[in-house]
């Protein structure tokens, strides 16, 4: 992995589970369907029967994988090797309302699944879930209602800032908001640009990746069940520094067309009505 | 005495400048012109769409050519235009939309098509007035031919346009595309060059100082 995706890695990581904490959501009692399909003769799969609007599971949403309090960002605590899976942001019951045991099943973090065998038989969830979808693509904004917030790092200047080694790297950071409401917009808009002005965030190593594998599990759950045992690494780039946000700005953005007329429906979609752009400089020396 | 030189000093370098920024403005209007070429002129459009970038560059490069660049009261601005001051009104409602990035997939139903639409017999009103609500390029100083509505290409309007046209309609080419910034190039341009230009302007200033010989 290089720098770039560390960055844009690390930024995301930042955003989701610090800037965006504020918007996450609980939710009671949900029923857990089984999954025939997905299920084979040792395990069992049941999914999240949820109605909610926006679905908990679109992209870029997701449950919350930290316990409160361990989702910062621990950049000052080289003795802390890593955070834990979350212990009490999902309980999951059987159909008594029992709780069951958090050994005895995986958590799709992504998707809102429950993994488990034949011996436990889970009904119900309680769970937090992001309801706001971070994405780092343009090209996944429609793949979730709103609100959606894309991540896009680009456009990057090195340069040379003393006598002997080392450079400034600066970068382009763009945020596209994009909110189902003027006050959701505006709300969205004042508590990123709060966390990124005058701010940073670590430039994370990630030497095992993202902290979700790629079926949505914990990374390292799957072969090791004790969660003591598989942490997130917070092991930051040595020789570097923090990423600093410079020169924050923020604008809304209102497409010409869709007010041309001044008439109701003349939006050209949701994800269109109520548009806002945070920019900074992604600044770090290395 | 003292004051004197410094005044006429600043008088002539102030002056100076202006000249030299002035000099230097067709070279931005080229360098937004490449800019535009590059970024929006190689992209492949159905030649039927009216949304292709050919049709607004003369009047793009006319209103960057007429840009408010210099603004001078006791100091200097050499200004570039961005996404707020650049004057996106009339038919370069479409460039906005492709410099700010639509989300979405969208169909173009031209103004004359719309018009057909809004004749048909047997069309419920309702319908009719969700078909006149659309946004569209539709200003008084477009021509008729030139003017078009996006129809999103999930929506139940779609089908049914077709459906009354008897054709497909031409996707728009700049859906779901992601903000092309074509001012954030000129900046750099100009961030680029204006040392040069502010280097030369004081030296033109100086200069002319000597050969009025003020200085001594």
């Amino acid at each position: 992995m290089y720098r770039l995706r560390r960055e844009d890695d690390s930024v995301y990581l930042y955003i989701k589970d610090v800037v965006l904490k504020p918007f996450i959501e609980k939710q009671e009692k949900e029923a857990l369907l089984y999954i025939k399909e997905l299920s084979t003769d040792t395990t069992a799969v049941y999914e999240i029967e949820t109605f909610l609007q926006p679905s908990p599971f679109d992209r870029g949403r997701g449950m919350v994988y930290f316990d409160e309090g361990f989702d910062y960002c621990l950049v000052n605590t080289p003795t802390y090797s890593g955070t834990p899976e979350q212990s009490n942001r999902i309980r999951v019951y059987d159909e008594n309302l029992n709780i069951i045991d958090d050994t005895s099943y995986m958590i799709d973090y992504m998707d809102g699944r429950i993994i488990t065998t034949y011996n436990t038989k889970p009904a119900y969830i309680d769970y937090f879930w992001n309801y706001v979808s971070l994405v780092d693509e343009w090209s996944a904004v429609t793949a979730a209602d709103p609100p959606v917030v894309v991540l896009d790092v680009s456009g990057t200047d090195k340069k040379g800032y003393q006598l002997g080694g080392g450079k400034q790297v600066d970068r382009k950071m763009t945020l596209h908001i994009f909110a189902s409401s003027t006050a959701e917009r505006n709300d969205l808009i004042e508590v990123i640009y709060d966390n990124l002005y005058l701010k940073g965030c670590p430039l994370y190593e990630l030497p095992e990746g993202t902290v979700l594998d790629y079926d949505g599990t914990f990374y390292g759950r799957r072969h090791n069940m004790n969660k003591d045992e598989t942490l997130f690494s917070r092991a930051t780039v040595s020789g570097t520094s923090n990423l600093m946000f410079e020169n924050v700005s923020h604008r809304n953005i209102n497409l010409p067309l869709a007010m041309s007329r001044g008439m109701d429906k003349v939006m050209l979609s949701d994800l269109n009505a109520y548009r806002a752009k945070i920019t900074c400089d992604l600044r770090s020396y290395a | 005495m003292y004051n004197k030189v410094v005044d006429s000093t600043k008088t002539s370098v102030h002056k100076a400048i202006l000249l030299e920024f002035g000099q230097h403005l067709p070279d931005i209007v080229e360098a937004a012109t490449n800019i535009y070429e590059d970024l929006l002129m190689g992209i492949t459009i159905n030649k039927d769409s009216l949304s292709s970038p050919e049709y607004f560059f003369d009047t793009y490069i006319d209103r960057i050519t007429n840009f408010n660049y210099i603004k001078s009261t006791t100091e200097i601005v050499l200004e570039i235009p961005n996404e707020e001051t650049f004057d996106f009104s009339g038919e370069l409602a479409i460039l906005k939309m492709i410099t700010e990035g639509v989300v979405g997939n969208y169909l173009e139903l031209p103004e004359r098509d719309l018009n057909v639409i809004l004749k048909a017999k047997g069309l419920d009103d309702k319908v009719k007035r969700r078909f006149r609500s659309l946004p569209g390029i539709s200003e008084a100083d477009i021509p008729l031919s030139r003017r078009f509505s996006l129809l999103n290409s999930k929506s139940d309007l779609a089908n049914i346009a077709q459906e009354i046209l008897d054709k497909k309609l031409i996707h728009f080419p700049f859906s779901n595309m992601p903000p092309v910034d074509l001012f954030i190039n000129l900046e750099a341009f100009v961030q680029e060059n204006i040392n040069s230009w502010i280097s030369e302007g004081i030296n033109k200033g100086l200069t002319q100082l000597k050969e009025e010989r003020i200085y001594v």
